[in-house]
């Protein structure tokens, strides 16, 4: 039997090696898509623009929308002269909030009819709600200040506010990593699931099938290049997130690449199950893609998974991607070992026994 | 060039699709269906904080701060801890978003005139739900602040009444955001599928029978285009029906705006399918440009969940160059905004200005391959 495996694991490494642009872009691809990310999204929502409309044109506006424009979170780009004008700029998507101050805003402070109005452009949720909630904070922080600003101190809570494990509060760590695991899966999923199809589509499958291959084998030796391409990317883009981002690495790189070689086992099952049930590559591609998409939102990567309802929470644990990711976390930002993971090693190993049994059965069904 | 031979290629494709039922419907109700899974994980209004409490001041102020963080429902305690060593397995554990630790003296300190400090600490592995709770958690807390200080100064401050609306999504449903969103990433599904149906014929070598016919190059390329283009049309009534009817997402603007627009789309994706397709000999290939280069970058880099970093201009051509961005802006424009071709001219004419420019390249770049 292994004689067998080996000489179609060796046929297979012979026609990976051929394609050479293929090669390339498995190379190429990955570290592109890695870059193209971490150098975008490394800071959480800051400098939103935001729009005045000051009629009151007194010193207290000036320091009001000075408070707002002090945020992180908004950056006052231009002023405007009536509510019409500022019309525009929210449908144009060329503002996120603006901000109504209305004449006489100032002498209206004593007798405490003074108002001021916030509009953001809801059509982003998120950033339409952290817009108004920044700028509330910012407002009330500044009325407090000035308030208190005769009195010697300032009597009132201050609100200390500590981060654990990601002391900067860095969205990069937590996307790099996300990444990592993203792109392990991806790979593995072109790999797998175009090569069987691929050579059913060309025809070749029927000569293989004449062969004394038996199933087994024969999935087992579809594997050995995913599984080869998949561990190289892997290591590529672990030293790319660690040297190249500087992604501090606190886990152990064995126990690392242990975890991945398990999780890359249960996706490659995955990937065979959908080359087994596809006739032609294009169906292969489109399924990849639907299921892709899937298991990136369930798996925690884009939305937070405890954010999301129960039930969807509970149909996540069955993708393997989310497990994945949650080692990967854990071993690099985190520090955990082995005892600690448990949990996720469990399930990415009955996941991927799971997947392969279904991918055996798959090739049993549709050997046509 | 000749429309009769721009037409067969087309009829040929449209027969190559239909005669499969699983590829058809993957190129006509897939989308729809990949809608109606992924809205539903998008859904996230994150507005329920669970927050673990750690009193050490047991005062009737810090009573009093912990009923005002919890009355509209946004923060909800979970549990009174003793112990600041607990913290840490609530939140390892994902039971508490944050912890709330008032520290002794906490009333005495303010009714002295003095600043009382409070601490939050927070899990911060997730950035993004971080960022929102400290932004939710601040302004609550400084709303609360204000409050206090009439009890505290002895005086009310100059009051200053702040109201606020969001337009065009006035409840800031998640949903009305991230399915117009979503609707751009699922209709870029023909794209992929132009890309495998050009570089199959390549792989599977039937490509050097249509070599052999006096077909030229942009009567292939536009004859395959157009059978997508129609099917991604008629992909796009599906879609729109799960938007509307199934998650009651606004459809403020016309359709027919809508399938203009769409078209727009098209013609960038498909545009850069084709110039993937001419580059690559496999449709293993092609896929791995087409999802790994631009459709996980779209999911990030196109303002679906956070806006677009303008920050740098690096970034911002980064964005700009993915046809994503700007279909989002008009799925968003047409559905919550209800524009017009008319607001819409700009994104419109940065897809067309990328599709034309993608095409012109595929055409320089055709050749008739022979294996």
């Amino acid at each position: 039997m292994f004689k067998r495996i080996r000489n179609l694991a060796s046929k297979e490494l012979v026609q990976l090696t051929r394609d050479w642009l293929m090669l390339a872009l498995i190379l190429i691809g990955p570290t592109l898509e890695l870059v193209l990310l971490a150098r975008a999204v490394s800071h959480g929502i800051s400098h939103m623009p935001a729009v005045i409309v000051d009629q009151d044109h007194s010193e207290f506006s000036r320091q009001l929308v000075a408070a707002i424009d002090h945020t992180d979170e908004l950056d006052v780009i231009a002023y405007v002269d009536s509510p019409d004008q500022m019309d525009a700029w929210l449908e144009r998507n060329q503002a996120e909030l603006a901000v109504i101050i209305p004449r006489g805003l100032e002498a209206d402070l004593p007798s405490g009819t003074a108002q001021v109005e916030l509009i953001a452009d809801g059509t982003n949720s998120i950033a339409g709600s952290t817009a108004l909630n920044a700028a509330f904070g910012a407002i009330n922080a500044f009325m407090a200040r000035r308030a208190a600003a005769d009195a010697r101190n300032l009597p009132t809570l201050e609100l200390h506010i500590q981060v654990r494990y990601n002391p900067t509060l860095n969205v990069r760590q937590f996307t790099l990593t996300s990444q990592l695991g993203f792109i392990v899966y991806q790979v593995v999923l072109i790999v797998a699931a175009l090569g069987l199809t691929r050579e059913r589509e060309l025809g070749t499958l029927e000569q293989l099938l004449v062969t004394p291959l038996r199933r087994l084998e024969l999935i087992i030796g579809k594997a050995v290049p995913a599984l080869i391409v998949a561990s190289v990317d892997f290591i590529l883009m672990w030293a790319i997130i660690v040297w190249g981002f500087g992604l501090p690495m606190r886990g152990s790189f064995p126990l690392l690449l242990g975890l991945s070689l398990l999780f890359i086992f249960a996706e490659i099952g995955w990937g065979l199950t959908i080359s087994a049930l596809s006739r032609t590559q294009q169906q292969a591609v489109l399924t990849v893609f639907v299921l892709a998409l899937v298991d990136v939102s369930f798996s925690g990567y884009i939305v937070p998974v405890e954010r999301m309802p129960v039930v969807l929470n509970a149909v996540a644990q069955v993708f393997p991607l989310q497990h994945y990711l949650i080692l990967i976390r854990s071993v690099i930002l985190k520090g955990a070992d082995l005892p600690v993971v448990l949990n996720q090693v469990l399930a990415l190993a009955v996941l991927g026994i799971g997947s392969w049994a279904v991918a055996l059965a798959s090739l049993r069904s549709r050997l046509d | 060039m000749s429309l009769h031979r721009l037409f067969a290629i087309a009829r040929k494709e449209f027969h190559h699709i239909t005669r499969d039922v699983r590829t058809l419907s993957l190129v006509t109700i897939a989308p729809a269906f990949l809608l109606l899974t992924l809205a539903y994980v998008f859904s996230f209004d994150a507005d329920h904080f669970k927050l673990l409490v750690l009193d050490q001041d047991r005062t009737s102020l810090s009573r009093q701060y912990i009923a005002d963080l919890t009355s509209d429902g946004s923060f909800q305690v979970v549990a009174y801890v003793e112990r600041y060593e607990e913290i840490d397995a609530w939140l390892q554990t994902g039971r508490a978003h944050l912890a709330l630790v008032i520290p002794p003296g906490t009333e005495a300190a303010l009714q002295a005139h003095r600043p009382a400090p409070v601490q939050a600490v927070l899990d911060g592995t997730d950035a993004i739900a971080t960022g929102q709770t400290i932004a939710q958690l601040n302004a609550r807390s400084t709303a609360y602040a204000m409050k206090l200080l009439p009890q505290v100064v002895g005086r009310a401050p100059g009051q200053l009444d702040v109201r606020s609306r969001a337009w065009y999504n006035p409840p800031l449903r998640s949903l009305n955001s991230m399915v117009p969103g979503l609707i751009a990433v699922v209709l870029s599904m023909p794209a992929l599928a132009l890309s495998t149906a050009l570089t199959r014929e390549k792989e599977l070598g039937s490509f050097e029978g249509l070599a052999a016919t006096p077909l030229r190059g942009l009567e292939y390329l536009f004859g395959k285009t157009l059978t997508y283009i129609g099917f991604g049309l008629v992909s796009t009534v599906p879609v729109v029906l799960v938007a509307t009817l199934w998650f009651h997402v606004p459809f403020r603007g016309s359709f027919l705006t809508f399938l203009a627009l769409a078209m727009c789309y098209f013609l960038a994706s498909f545009g850069l399918s084709m110039l993937v397709a001419n580059v690559v000999k496999s449709q293993q290939a092609a896929m791995l440009i087409m999802i790994m280069v631009f459709f996980v970058p779209s999911l990030f880099l196109a303002g679906l969940v956070s806006p677009i970093d303008t920050s740098s201009l690096g970034n911002r051509l980064t964005s700009y160059a993915l046809p994503a961005t700007h279909f989002i802006v008009i799925c968003r424009g047409v559905l919550l905004k209800g524009l017009g071709v008319a607001g819409l001219v700009s994104p419109a004419l940065t897809l067309i200005g990328i599709g034309v420019g993608a095409l012109l390249l595929s055409l320089a770049l055709f050749r008739k391959w022979i294996a």
